[in-house]
C-alpha cells in the first residue's frame, strides 16, 4: 500500500540496498519539481522507527536538496519481506527501465551477497546471467572487487578508464596503494592490456628490488613524465611504460638503445631496415630492403656498400 | 643431513609381487601402509591439499612403471647437445627446490618409485648390448633425485655393479644429496660418475629445501673420491643476485679445496631458466623467493632466461674461477647455444657431434682428442 512517508523517518545513510553510483541528478529534480514523484520509493522497516531505503535513493536524495517533507513510498515490514525479497523489487525496477553501470553491477552483487546472504553458486547461476555478465567464479570474483575500490579508481572505471579486470586487481591492493595507484592511472590513458602490463610491471620492479609498490609509482623517472604538462594522457602513458620497461630490463633498454644509435651512425639507406633478435639471443641481423628495378637495385646496393665499409659496422652485432 | 622418511607409504597391487617394493616397505618400519590399485589412485587425495605439490612430497607411492625406462636427455635435439641418456626410476623428488622443473612437468604430484627395477635393469642391458660400439652417457636424476632416496631403494647397489660390467655405458648419478654410504665398497669398475649439483650457499639455503648444503655435498663427494669414483660438478642453476660474484668464487674455492680436480671428471654451468608455467608455480609456491624476478627474457624451446650479457658475465666468471683452482677439468655449458659458449670459453666444439665425442671420451676414461679449453 502506498503512503506518504516523511523523510525524515528515512535512514538515507543506510546504502545496504543502494544500486545507483551516482546520487545527484540534475534532470530528475527538474522532473520532480515540473510533474512531482511519478513512483513511490520502496522502503522496508527494519527497526521501529528507521526505515531503510531499498529503492529510490536518487528520488529521496533530490527530494531531500528540494526540502520536501514527505514522499509516496510503499513500505515493507521486516517480517513481511525478505531482505532479498526486497533487494529483488529495486532490482527489477532499475533493470526494467535502464542498464546498469560496471560499478552499479558490482554494487548489486555486492548486495545480493553480503545483505541478502546469496551463495557464489547462485550469483554465478542466476544472477550473472541476468545482469549480462558471463557466469564464471572470476567474472563474480572482479565485480565484487569493484566495491573495495578507492573513490577515485572508482570514478575511472565509471568513465570506462579502468577495465573491470585491472580494477579487480587495483582492489586487492591496500588502501594506501589504491590511493598512490589513482594519482598515477588519473593522469594517463592505457588500454585494457597496457593497465595489465602496467601493474605487472609495477608489482614486477617492486618483487626484484624488495620494494614497496608505491616506491615503485613515487620513482623519479614515474613522476617526472606524469608532471610533462605538454603531453596529453595517452602520451604519458606510453612514456610511464617505455620508463618502467627500461627500469626492469635496464641492460636489454640500454642494448636496443646503443643498437639503433649504431645503425643510426652507420647511415644505412633509408628504406633498407635493420632488425636484431627481439632480444639479442644471437647476434643475428635481419636486413631487409624493397627495390623496383635494377638501377634502384644498384644504388641500394652501392648504398650498403658503402655502409658497410664503416670501421663501426661490428658494433651492431656486438652485445654489451 | 635430511634423510627423507614418508609419512604414509602406498603400494599398488601389483608392485607387491616385487620383491624391491617388499624391501622398501621393510627399510620404512612404522610408516603406515596402504594397498591402492594404481598410483594414480592418491591423485584425487593430493589434489584437495592446499600445497598439492608438498604434500606428494609427504608420501611415497611404489608403483610399475609402465613406458620405456631409458631415454634421451630432455637437452637432446639443442644445437649444442652432449647426446646424454637418462634412466628413471623414480618421479619427483623428496626436496623442494623453489626452481625444479618437476613442480610444472609431472601430472601426479606424488613421490613415486618404481618398483620394477628388474625391468629397468634389463632394459638398460638390452640397450647397451644392442650397440656396443656406441657408448652411452646416463643419467640418474632427472626426474628425481638418484641417492635422496637411496637409503630406501638401495637402487644404486644394482646399477654401479651393473655399469661396472659394461664398456661402452657411464652411470651418472646426479645428486644435491650426501647420502652416499650405500656406495662405499661397490664394484664400479670406474664406469660410475657421481656428481653434485652445487650452488652458493646462498641459493642453497634459500632456495633448495631439503637439501645437503654445500659442505656435506663437498664431504660426500670427496668421499666418493677415497672409493674411487670419478665426481663431477653441476653449477645449475646459476643465479644472479647481488653477491654472486662472491658467493660463487667462494663455492668453487671450497669445492676444490677438499676435492682432487684431478679426478673430477666434468663440471657443467647452467643459468636459471624457466616456463612461464614454472615461473607461476614457483611464485606461488615460494612466494618469499625472489630468484624468478630479474632481467630474464623468452629464448628457445618457451623458456624464460637471462639476458644474454648476463650470461655470458656469469658463465666467463665461474669458467675464470674454475680454471684457477683446476686448470684442467672439462667445463661445458648446458642447454646454450654455441654464441654464448663462444662468448663465454675459450674453445667451441664445432657442433653438437664433437662435443658428445669430447664427453665421450672423457666418460670412457680416454683422454680426449682435442685438447681441453
Amino acid at each position: 500500500m502506498i503512503r506518504r512517508v516523511p523523510l525524515q523517518d528515512i535512514d538515507l545513510e543506510d546504502h545496504s540496498f543502494r544500486i545507483s553510483e551516482e546520487l545527484e541528478s540534475d534532470m530528475l529534480r527538474r522532473s520532480l519539481l515540473e510533474v512531482g514523484q511519478l513512483n513511490p520509493v520502496i522502503l522496508l522497516r527494519r527497526q521501529a522507527h528507521r526505515l531503510t531505503v531499498v529503492a529510490g535513493f536518487r528520488r529521496l536524495t533530490a527530494l531531500r536538496g528540494m526540502a520536501a517533507a514527505d514522499a509516496p513510498a510503499t513500505v515493507c515490514a521486516d517480517g513481511e519481506v525478505s531482505a532479498l525479497q526486497a533487494f529483488r523489487l529495486a532490482l527489477w525496477d532499475n533493470l526494467s527501465h535502464r542498464r546498469l553501470s560496471t560499478l552499479e553491477l558490482g554494487r548489486s552483487l555486492h548486495v545480493l551477497h553480503a545483505t541478502c546472504g546469496l551463495t557464489a553458486e547462485i550469483l554465478i547461476a542466476d544472477y550473472l546471467p541476468l545482469l549480462g555478465l558471463a557466469p564464471s567464479r572470476q567474472v563474480l570474483a572482479a565485480y565484487l572487487a569493484l566495491n573495495h575500490l578507492h573513490p577515485v579508481l572508482r570514478r575511472l572505471v565509471q568513465e570506462g578508464r579502468i577495465a573491470v579486470r585491472t580494477a579487480e586487481r587495483l582492489a586487492g591492493y591496500t588502501a594506501a596503494v589504491q590511493e598512490k595507484m589513482s594519482s598515477v592511472l588519473g593522469r594517463i590513458r592505457l588500454s585494457a592490456s597496457l593497465q595489465r602490463q602496467f601493474l605487472d610491471a609495477v608489482e614486477e620492479l617492486a618483487q626484484m628490488q624488495d620494494a614497496r609498490l608505491i616506491q615503485e609509482l613515487e620513482a623519479p623517472e614515474v613522476l617526472a613524465v606524469l608532471d610533462e604538462p605538454e603531453r596529453s594522457p595517452f602520451q604519458k602513458g606510453e612514456r610511464i611504460m617505455d620508463v618502467l620497461g627500461r627500469r626492469l630490463y635496464p641492460r636489454l633498454s640500454a642494448a636496443r638503445a646503443r643498437f639503433e644509435a649504431d645503425r643510426e651512425e652507420m647511415g644505412f639507406p633509408s628504406g633498407v631496415r635493420l632488425t636484431p633478435d627481439p632480444f639479442f639471443e644471437t647476434s643475428r641481423l635481419r636486413v631487409e630492403f624493397e627495390v623496383s628495378s635494377a638501377a634502384h637495385l644498384r644504388a641500394v646496393a652501392a648504398e650498403l656498400h658503402r655502409a658497410s665499409l664503416e670501421t663501426g659496422l661490428e658494433r651492431l652485432f656486438k652485445i654489451d | 643431513m635430511f634423510l627423507y622418511r614418508p609419512e604414509k607409504l602406498f603400494v599398488t597391487e601389483e608392485s607387491w609381487e616385487d620383491a624391491s617394493a617388499r624391501a622398501m616397505v621393510d627399510r620404512l618400519p612404522g610408516v603406515p601402509v596402504q594397498t591402492i590399485p594404481a598410483a594414480e589412485s592418491v591423485l584425487a587425495g593430493l589434489a584437495q591439499a592446499p600445497d598439492p605439490i608438498a604434500q606428494g612430497k609427504r608420501v611415497l607411492v611404489l608403483a610399475r612403471h609402465r613406458g620405456s625406462f631409458l631415454n634421451p636427455c630432455p637437452g637432446a635435439g639443442a644445437e649444442m647437445c652432449c647426446n646424454y641418456h637418462v634412466v628413471n626410476y623414480a618421479a619427483n623428488c623428496p626436496m623442494d627446490c623453489s626452481y625444479c622443473v618437476l613442480q610444472s612437468f609431472l601430472d601426479n604430484p606424488a613421490l613415486v618409485v618404481f618398483s620394477n627395477i628388474d625391468d629397468l635393469l634389463r632394459e638398460v642391458v638390452g640397450r647397451l648390448s644392442a650397440s656396443p660400439n656406441r657408448l652411452f652417457r646416463i643419467g640418474a636424476g632427472d626426474f628425481s633425485d638418484p641417492l635422496a632416496l637411496d637409503h630406501i631403494t638401495c637402487y644404486s647397489r644394482s646399477l654401479v655393479p651393473l655399469f661396472a660390467g659394461r664398456p661402452n655405458g657411464v652411470l651418472e648419478l646426479k645428486t644435491k644429496s650426501a647420502a652416499v654410504s650405500n656406495l662405499e665398497g661397490l664394484h664400479h669398475g670406474g664406469r660410475t660418475v657421481v656428481s653434485w649439483s652445487v650452488n652458493s650457499r646462498r641459493v642453497i639455503h634459500a632456495e633448495e629445501t631439503g637439501t645437503a648444503d654445500l659442505h656435506e655435498r663437498i664431504v660426500a663427494a670427496r668421499r666418493c673420491q677415497e672409493w674411487g669414483y670419478r665426481i663431477g660438478f653441476h653449477f645449475d642453476p646459476l643465479v644472479c643476485y647481488p653477491g654472486w660474484q662472491a658467493d660463487y668464487k667462494s663455492a668453487v674455492e671450497e669445492i676444490f679445496r677438499k676435492v682432487d680436480p684431478a679426478k673430477v671428471q666434468w663440471i657443467s654451468l647452467g643459468s636459471l631458466r624457466f616456463t612461464a608455467r614454472l615461473r607461476d608455480v614457483m611464485r606461488r609456491r615460494f612466494p618469499r623467493s625472489r630468484i624468478s624476478y630479474g632481467e630474464f627474457v623468452p629464448g628457445h624451446h618457451g623458456k624464460w632466461r637471462y639476458f644474454r650479457p648476463i650470461r655470458r658475465e656469469m658463465y666467463a666468471s665461474m669458467i675464470s674461477w674454475i680454471r684457477r683452482c683446476a686448470p684442467e677439468v672439462f667445463i661445458y655449458l648446458c642447454m646454450e647455444h654455441r654464441e654464448v659458449w663462444r662468448e663465454s670459453m675459450l674453445r667451441v666444439p664445432r657442433d653438437a657431434g664433437e662435443l658428445s665425442d669430447l664427453m665421450d671420451s672423457l666418460a670412457s676414461g680416454c683422454p680426449p682428442d682435442s685438447p681441453r679449453q
